[in-house]
C-alpha cells in the first residue's frame, strides 16, 4: 500500500469519524435499539433453564448470561451492516465515484463500517459496566479464562465473515431495484442461523444441521460460545478452521460477485 | 387602513460553534461554545392595506426571519407585531385563514401526486366553498398559464411550473396578506418575469398586501415601490425606491464614444473619469451638471455616440450596505 | 369536527392512490409479515420445547400475545407510523413550518397525512395467529372478551399511538435523531414477551412509565382470559395519561421551538 494511498484511506476514516460524531444520536438509538432486542432472552432463557433445574444442554444461567452480554458487545464493534449504506449508494449512483477512484470499494466500504463501529462502541462503554456488573453476579466467566487467545482469534475471524455476507447482500443491488427483501432474509437469517434467539443446543438439531452450512453460526455463535463455556480444544481448532475456510470462500464469492455486479452496473447505468 | 405594523421587533438566536477537524469534534462531546446572534434587531415599520412591499437585503440579513415572525412560525425574543390585529405568534385560526406563506425552493405541495390533489386539501383545511375554489383554480391557473399541468405529478414538473402552482395553493383561501420569500430564486429568466407579472397583477386586482423579501435587485425593481433595505438584522432605509435614488444618488453616468482618440485629460475637466479608452469614456458627472457637460462634450470633441444614464440600483444598494459595515 | 374529518377524508383518499400505484408495497408487507411471524412462531416453539409454560403463559397464550402484538404494530404502521415518523426530518429541513402556519391542529394533519392499506393483509395473518394460539390454549371467558378485550385493545392502541409520539416529538429537541423509529422499535420488540418474565421491578415500570404491559399484554390478556378488573382500570388510567401527556409535551416542544429555533 503506498503511502499516498494510506493517507487517502486514513482521510475517509477521518471524515467519516467526524460525520459519525455528530450524529451520535443515531449511534446511540442502535445501541439501544440492539441491547434491548438482545436483552431480552436472556431473562427468558433464566426462567426456563431454572424451570428445567438450572441447566439444560450444558448451558446454566452463567453460561447464558455471558453469552448475551456477549452478543451485545459483539453487535457493537464485529457485527457490521454495510448493506443499507451499500444499497443506498449503488441506488443513488453516488457510488460511481468509486468506480473511477483507483482505490477498493469495498476496503472504502469497511472504513466506513469501522468508524461507525467506534461510534457506537462509545456510545456503548456506559452500559457496558452494568452489564459487567451482571456477569460478576451471575459467577463470572473466569472458567473460560485459559481459552482467550482463541476467543480472540474467534471473534477477529468473524468481524470480516459477517462484514463480506453484509457485502454480498449488499451487492445484490446492482441486480434489485430494492433489496429490501435481500436485507430483511439476511438479519432474520443472522438472528435465527447465527444462534441469537438461543444458543444451538437449546434448538431442534435440525436447526444445528441447517447452521452449520451457513456463515452465521461462525460468525456470530462461535466466538460467544468460546466466551460462555469451556469447550474441547478439538472443537475449538475445528471451529477456527471453519471460519478460515468461510473466510476464504466468501472472499472469492464477494469478488465474483462484485465482479458481474461492476458489469452490470455500467451496462445499465444510472 | 394599517395591516402590518411592526414595533422594536428582535430576535435574537443561540446557536453553537464547531471548527472543522476531528479534534473539534472530540472536544464537542464535552463542550460547545455558546454564541449569540441578532438576527432582527429592533426593526419597526409598518404596511398599509394593498402595498406591495420590498425587503431587500444580503444573505443572512434577517428578511427570512421577519417574516417567519410575522407568520407566526417564531416568538420574537422582544417586541411586537399585529397583522390584521391579530398577534401572529398566537397563531389563532382565524388569523391563519386570512394569510399565506410561500418560500422559494420549498415545496408544499405533495411531490409525488398532481398538483390539484394538493390544492383540494388546501381547500379542506382552509374550508373554501366548492365553488370559489373551482373558480379561484381556473382563474390563477390561466393567468399563470398553467392549466394543462395540474394533473401532472409535482416531481416530473420543472422549478418555475411548481412555484406557479405553489402560488396557486396558497392563494386558494384569498388571503388578505401574502408573504414571499424569496419567490423568484432558481428559476429561469422567463419563469422571473412571468413570476413578477403574476405578483404585480394580483396585488393590483386584488389589493392583496404582499410583503416580498429577495436578494434580487430587479424583483424589487420591477415590483416595488416600496423597499425596506435591511442588513444584518437593522433596517438601513425604508421608503419609496424613487427616492432612494434621489438620497443617495448624486451623479449620473456619461458614456461616450468617440469617432477620434481623445486624450484623458481633455474630458477630466466634465466630471469624474471611471474609465476611459482611446476611442471610450465612462463619466460620473453631478445631476445638477449633466446637461451642461454634456451639450460640452458633443461641441467639443469627436462624439460618435453619448448615453446618460442613470446609476443602476444595484449599485446604489450596494453602496449603502457597505457603508453599514 | 366535520372539517376534521372531510380534511381525514381527503388524506386518506390519496394514501390509497399512492398504494394502488406502488402495488409493491403489498407484497412487501405480506411478505414481511409472513417471514417475521414465522421466525418468532419457531422461536416460540423452541422455548416450548423445554418447558410448559413460562410465568404463566402457555404456548398457546403466548402465540396469542404475538398476534395481539403484531395487530397493534401492522394496526400503527397502517395508520400514523408514517406520518408521524417524519418529525424529526420535518424539523431539520424547515417544512415543520409550513405545517405550524395552517388553521389546522398540526398533530393531527402530521399523524394523518399517510395511511397504509397494505397493511390489511399483514393483519389477517395476525387474527389468524391470535385464533391459532386461542384454540391451542385458554380462551377467556365471554364477559372478558366482549367488554374487556374492546376496551383494553383501544387503551393498547392509543398508548402505542402515545409512546410513539413522544419519542418523535424528540425530534424538535434534537437534530440527527430520524432513526428514533429505531429506538421504539427496540422498546416495542420486548412486548412479544410477557412482562412477568423481567421480573418485579420491570413489571412495575411496564405498567406505568414504558406502559408496554398496556400496550400488548392486557389485550392478550383478555382474550386468553387473564384479565383483572384491576388491570382495566389501569389501562384506562395509563392511557388516557399518556394521551395527555403527548399533548402537553408536543405543544411544549413547539413553543420552545418557536422561541429557539
Amino acid at each position: 500500500m503506498t503511502d499516498r494511498n494510506m493517507r487517502k484511506y486514513w482521510t475517509i476514516f477521518r471524515v467519516v469519524l467526524e460525520n459519525n460524531l455528530m450524529y451520535r444520536g443515531h449511534a446511540f438509538v442502535w445501541m439501544l435499539f440492539d441491547l434491548l432486542w438482545i436483552g431480552v432472552f436472556p431473562f427468558i432463557w433464566f426462567f426456563i433453564i431454572n424451570a428445567q433445574g438450572g441447566e439444560i444442554q450444558g448451558w446454566n444461567n452463567s453460561a447464558i448470561i455471558v453469552y448475551y452480554v456477549f452478543m451485545a458487545v459483539l453487535s457493537n464493534i464485529v457485527l457490521m451492516h454495510p448493506e443499507a449504506h451499500m444499497a443506498y449508494e449503488i441506488y443513488e449512483g453516488k457510488f460511481s465515484n468509486y468506480v473511477i477512484k483507483p482505490h477498493s470499494y469495498l476496503l472504502y466500504v469497511f472504513l466506513h463500517e469501522s468508524a461507525y463501529k467506534m461510534v457506537r462502541f462509545l456510545a456503548f462503554i456506559p452500559f457496558a459496566v452494568p452489564l459487567i456488573w451482571a456477569i460478576q453476579h451471575f459467577g463470572g466467566s473466569g472458567a473460560v479464562l485459559p481459552q482467550l487467545p482463541f476467543i480472540i482469534l474467534a471473534t477477529l475471524l468473524a468481524m470480516p465473515i459477517f462484514f463480506l455476507v453484509a457485502a454480498i447482500i449488499g451487492m445484490t443491488c446492482f441486480w434489485l431495484e430494492d433489496s429490501y427483501a435481500a436485507r430483511t432474509i439476511f438479519w432474520a437469517s443472522s438472528g435465527l442461523f447465527g444462534g441469537q434467539y438461543a444458543p444451538f443446543e437449546l434448538m431442534p438439531p435440525i436447526l444445528n444441521t441447517v447452521a452449520s452450512a451457513l456463515p452465521f453460526k461462525y460468525a456470530i455463535y462461535f466466538p460467544l460460545r468460546l466466551i460462555s463455556q469451556q469447550v474441547p480444544r478439538a472443537e475449538m481448532l475445528r471451529g477456527l478452521g471453519i471460519q478460515l475456510v468461510w473466510i476464504a470462500a466468501l472472499f472469492v464469492l464477494s469478488s465474483i460477485i462484485w465482479k458481474k455486479g461492476l458489469k452490470r452496473y455500467s451496462a445499465v447505468g444510472r | 387602513m394599517l395591516i402590518i405594523e411592526v414595533k422594536n421587533l428582535t430576535k435574537k438566536y443561540e446557536y453553537y460553534k464547531k471548527a472543522p477537524g476531528l479534534l473539534a469534534s472530540v472536544k464537542s462531546l464535552f463542550h460547545r461554545e455558546k454564541l449569540y446572534t441578532k438576527a432582527v434587531d429592533n426593526i419597526s415599520f409598518s404596511v398599509e392595506e394593498g402595498e406591495l412591499v420590498g425587503f431587500l437585503g444580503p444573505n443572512g440579513a434577517g428578511k427570512t426571519t421577519t417574516l417567519k415572525m410575522l407568520s407566526g412560525i417564531l416568538y420574537p425574543t422582544s417586541g411586537e407585531a399585529r397583522v390584521l390585529g391579530y398577534t401572529p405568534w398566537e397563531r389563532k385560526k382565524q388569523y391563519q385563514k386570512q394569510f399565506a406563506i410561500v418560500m422559494g425552493q420549498k415545496n408544499q405541495l405533495w411531490w409525488d401526486l398532481p398538483a390539484m390533489d394538493s390544492f383540494i386539501l388546501n381547500k379542506e383545511i382552509y374550508e373554501v366553498p366548492d365553488a370559489q375554489f373551482k373558480q379561484t383554480v381556473d382563474e390563477l391557473a390561466e393567468l399563470l398559464e398553467i392549466k394543462d399541468i395540474l394533473d401532472v405529478q409535482v416531481r416530473k414538473l420543472s422549478l418555475g411550473q411548481r412555484m406557479k402552482c405553489e402560488l396557486i395553493a396558497a392563494l386558494l383561501h384569498q388571503p388578505k396578506v401574502l408573504f414571499l420569500d424569496e419567490p423568484t430564486i432558481g428559476l429561469d429568466v422567463v419563469s422571473q418575469q412571468k413570476m413578477r407579472e403574476f405578483i404585480k397583477t394580483y396585488n393590483e386586482q386584488k389589493k392583496t398586501t404582499i410583503l416580498l423579501t429577495s436578494h434580487y435587485m430587479e424583483d424589487v425593481e420591477a415590483l416595488c415601490k416600496r423597499i425596506i433595505i435591511i442588513d444584518h438584522g437593522q433596517i438601513l432605509y425604508d421608503g419609496a425606491l424613487a427616492d432612494l435614488m434621489e438620497k443617495y444618488v448624486d451623479h449620473k453616468v456619461l458614456t461616450v464614444t468617440f469617432t477620434k482618440a481623445v486624450e484623458r485629460g481633455d474630458l477630466e475637466k466634465y466630471g469624474e473619469i471611471k474609465e476611459s479608452a482611446p476611442f471610450r469614456a465612462l463619466l460620473h458627472i453631478p445631476k445638477t451638471e449633466v446637461k451642461k457637460s454634456a451639450a460640452a462634450i458633443l461641441t467639443k470633441l469627436p462624439v460618435d455616440d453619448i448615453l446618460i444614464d442613470e446609476v443602476p440600483v444595484e449599485e446604489v444598494i450596494r453602496k449603502i450596505f457597505t457603508a453599514h459595515r | 369536527m366535520r372539517r376534521y374529518f372531510r380534511i381525514l377524508k381527503v388524506l386518506v383518499r390519496v394514501s390509497f392512490i399512492r398504494d394502488i400505484v406502488f402495488r409493491g408495497a403489498f407484497y412487501i408487507d405480506l411478505f414481511h409479515a409472513v417471514l417475521w411471524l414465522g421466525l418468532f412462531f419457531l422461536v416460540i416453539e423452541v422455548f416450548f420445547s423445554h418447558t410448559e409454560s413460562i410465568v404463566g403463559w402457555t404456548k398457546g397464550n403466548l402465540i396469542v400475545l404475538l398476534g395481539i402484538w403484531s395487530l397493534l404494530d401492522d394496526l400503527a404502521s397502517g395508520t400514523f407510523w408514517e406520518g408521524v415518523k417524519r418529525i424529526p426530518t420535518l424539523v431539520a429541513d424547515g417544512n415543520m413550518d409550513f405545517i405550524l402556519t395552517r388553521p389546522v391542529d398540526s398533530q393531527f394533519l402530521i399523524a394523518a397525512e399517510r395511511f397504509r392499506f397494505s397493511r390489511v393483509i399483514p393483519l389477517i395473518a395476525d387474527i389468524a395467529l391470535i385464533s391459532y394460539g386461542l384454540s391451542i390454549g385458554s380462551i377467556g371467558s365471554l364477559w372478558t372478551i366482549l367488554l374487556g378485550f374492546p376496551i383494553v385493545i383501544i387503551a393498547g392502541y392509543l398508548t402505542v399511538l402515545s409512546v410513539f409520539y413522544l419519542l418523535h416529538t424528540l425530534g424538535f429537541w434534537f437534530l440527527r435523531i430520524d432513526n428514533i423509529w429505531a429506538l421504539y422499535e427496540g422498546i416495542e420488540n420486548i412486548g412479544k414477551y410477557p412482562l412477568d418474565v423481567f421480573g418485579r421491578h420491570i413489571k412495575l415500570v411496564s405498567l406505568t412509565v414504558v406502559p408496554l404491559t398496556v400496550m400488548f399484554t392486557l389485550p392478550a390478556e383478555a382474550l386468553v382470559g387473564f384479565l383483572s378488573g384491576a388491570e382495566v382500570i389501569n389501562a384506562l388510567l395509563v392511557s388516557a395519561l399518556f394521551l395527555w401527556l403527548t399533548r402537553k409535551f408536543y405543544q411544549y416542544s413547539v413553543r420552545r421551538y418557536s422561541s429557539v429555533a
